[in-house]
């Protein structure tokens, strides 16, 4: 899929663990896991709100948009 | 907000889970009551002399009346592979609706299991409605075969019964297609976080 989550790049930017933002977030670590490998097929607004609102950063920074090679 | 919405939904579940669990009970009740009625009418149709003891004497054809004791062994043998074919159909179709409620009470909707389980339901109800369409005439044959010829009777009847068991049935297998359309939804709301 031609949309890439960062999210791994910004916890460790933020220095967070996974464990840390599952809690404060209020989805479960495998839910954090699947978000952190892009196995979903979608991320819910208010879930992405709270991302953004605990990592203090934008959508953009964790959805990125790579067009694919062809 | 949220918090509104689930419990609303929780109380939702409480409710379904409730439902089942009395649906699962008036299923298991059944049960026995149609073991009981249907050994009655095993035992009043093979030892007429019993008859008199279950209430069960006579069996209609179209019009008229026949004592289970005019007829042969070979047709009171008969007659109970009818009702042993019926109370077999009678018995899967309620033990699959037991099977449905159990799972619905654990709030397994849209389970691959639930899916075949009301697919099933909706199979044994057709098959109900069918064998007592075909049960009818063949169970007027089988009284009326020592007749002369001429005088043998078969009687087609199609009763308020049959009609609804077959809708019912066939309402059934469309639920279990539709909810696997449902389940497919639900799998893909699972990937979205």
């Amino acid at each position: 899929m031609p949309i890439i989550i960062e999210l791994d790049v910004m916890l460790a930017r933020r220095k967070m663990r996974s464990k840390e933002l599952a809690e404060r977030i209020g989805i479960t670590e495998q839910n954090v896991s699947l978000l952190k490998s892009g196995k979903v097929k979608g991320v819910r607004f208010d879930t992405l709100e709270k991302i953004c609102e605990v990592l203090d950063c934008q959508p953009g920074d964790i959805l990125i948009y790579e067009k694919p090679e062809t | 907000m949220i918090h509104h919405v689930t419990s609303t939904r929780s109380r939702r579940l409480q409710r379904i889970q409730l439902g089942a669990r009395l649906m699962k009970w008036a299923v298991s009740a059944c049960v026995p009551v149609l073991i009981i009625l249907t050994a009655l009418l095993v035992l009043s149709v093979l030892f007429p002399q019993v008859a008199a003891l279950t209430g069960e004497q006579t069996i209609s054809i179209g019009d008229s009346e026949r004592a289970f004791a005019d007829l042969s062994l070979v047709q009171r043998s008969a007659l109970t592979i009818l009702a042993l074919c019926m109370f077999t159909l009678s018995f899967g179709a309620l033990w699959t609706l037991r099977s449905l409620c159990l799972q619905f009470q654990a709030l397994e909707f849209f389970s691959a299991r639930s899916l075949k389980t009301v697919v099933s339901l909706g199979t044994w109800l057709i098959c109900c409605a069918l064998f007592e369409f075909a049960s009818d005439p063949l169970a007027s044959l089988i009284v009326t075969l020592d007749y002369p010829a001429g005088e043998r009777i078969i009687d087609v009847t199609v009763d308020g019964g049959e009609i609804f068991s077959m809708s019912l049935g066939a309402l059934l297998l469309l639920f279990g297609w539709i909810m696997s359309e449902a389940a497919l939804l639900a799998e893909e709301n699972r990937q979205i976080i």
